[in-house]
């Protein structure tokens, strides 16, 4: 997967988290999770598991805590599926 | 060590059977955590709920110290729940909560936890209410000169949500304080410091809030930066 590609379906992952739709529909590397979108902390632990089943892929602990905002989401991903292939 | 952290979960926005699907609580509970629930009453402390308790406390202990230490970061596994105690005579409250305040837990059952976290034991104190679960940390066993509250609100928008707390621990600290030059703002480690126009005080402030609940917690007495 390209990293456009992977960004189009993280967008999916994330929807169902934030109410700011707008600026879901105009994330850049730099926008935080919970900053910028003001996803609950609560919820982060969803989009890991989705995001686990939706790119097959496992996130440990250490991964997880990189996930802060959408580009260093893209590295982990991206890593994630290059350890799986 | 002083410092403040709370935290609160709505239980109507969390998913009862994913939260029991072990590849969810697997990210928020160790093995050893899993073995205290089986040594718990089950009936008093569901699955379910036991998890949310252990994130609220462990999110309370992560807002704790990584007011005096921004570099900590929250990865739930690594604070350790080892101790929770049940209320005597616990029995499940289901309705007429809409805002509560107090000070020290004396006048409401809670439940008691004691976190860890890099060599660090922090003490929790935990209300459980059939919509939510809210916690505060303290360094030691005694709430006594904590003041927190908990309220319902309609709005459930971001921008609400965040003014409404703000408001609320804003009344009670300017109620017991006299001060009426009170402002919140989150410095550049996004913790919540409190301002009296415009000097700094030294009250560790923490605010939380998911959809309908926000609460609060401080430490008495309010002190100014000099």
């Amino acid at each position: 997967m390209t990293r456009q590609e992977i960004l189009d379906e993280l967008k999916k992952v994330i929807a169902p988290y934030t109410t700011n739709k707008e600026l879901l529909a105009g994330l850049t590397e730099e926008t935080d999770l919970i900053k910028d979108l003001k996803i609950n902390s609560a919820n982060l632990v969803d989009i890991i598991i989705d995001a686990e089943a939706k790119y097959n892929i496992e996130i440990d602990y250490d991964s997880a805590d990189k996930m802060i905002n959408v580009g260093t989401c893209l590295d982990v991903i991206t890593e994630k599926i290059n350890e799986r292939e | 060590m002083n410092s403040a952290g709370n935290d609160i979960v709505s239980l109507t926005a969390t998913n009862v059977t994913r939260t029991k699907s072990p590849e969810f609580y697997s990210k928020i509970i160790s093995p050893a955590e899993k073995a205290l629930f089986d040594t718990l009453d089950h009936e008093v402390l569901p699955f379910d709920r036991f998890v949310w308790l252990l994130w609220s406390v462990k999110e309370s202990a992560y807002k704790y110290l990584h007011r005096l230490n921004a570099n900590i970061v929250f990865t739930p596994v690594k604070f350790e729940v080892r101790a929770i105690g049940i209320p005597q005579g616990y029995c499940f409250s289901g309705s007429g909560f809409g805002e509560f305040t107090d000070k020290g837990f004396n006048s409401l059952a809670a439940f008691n936890a004691e976190v860890f976290f890099s060599g660090k034991k922090l003490f929790a104190k935990v209300v459980i209410h059939q919509e939510f679960v809210s916690s505060v940390v303290n360094h030691t066993d005694s709430f006594d000169g904590i003041y927190w509250g908990i309220k319902q609100i309609a709005d459930t928008s971001h921008a609400c949500q965040s003014a409404a707390v703000r408001e609320f621990i804003l009344a009670k600290l300017g109620e017991i304080s006299g001060l009426d030059g009170l402002s919140i703002y989150k410095n550049e480690n996004d913790v919540p410091v409190l301002l009296n126009n415009g000097e700094l005080l030294q009250t560790p402030i923490s605010l939380s809030h998911h959809e309908r609940w926000i609460a609060y917690s401080f430490q008495s007495p309010l002190t100014t930066g000099n």
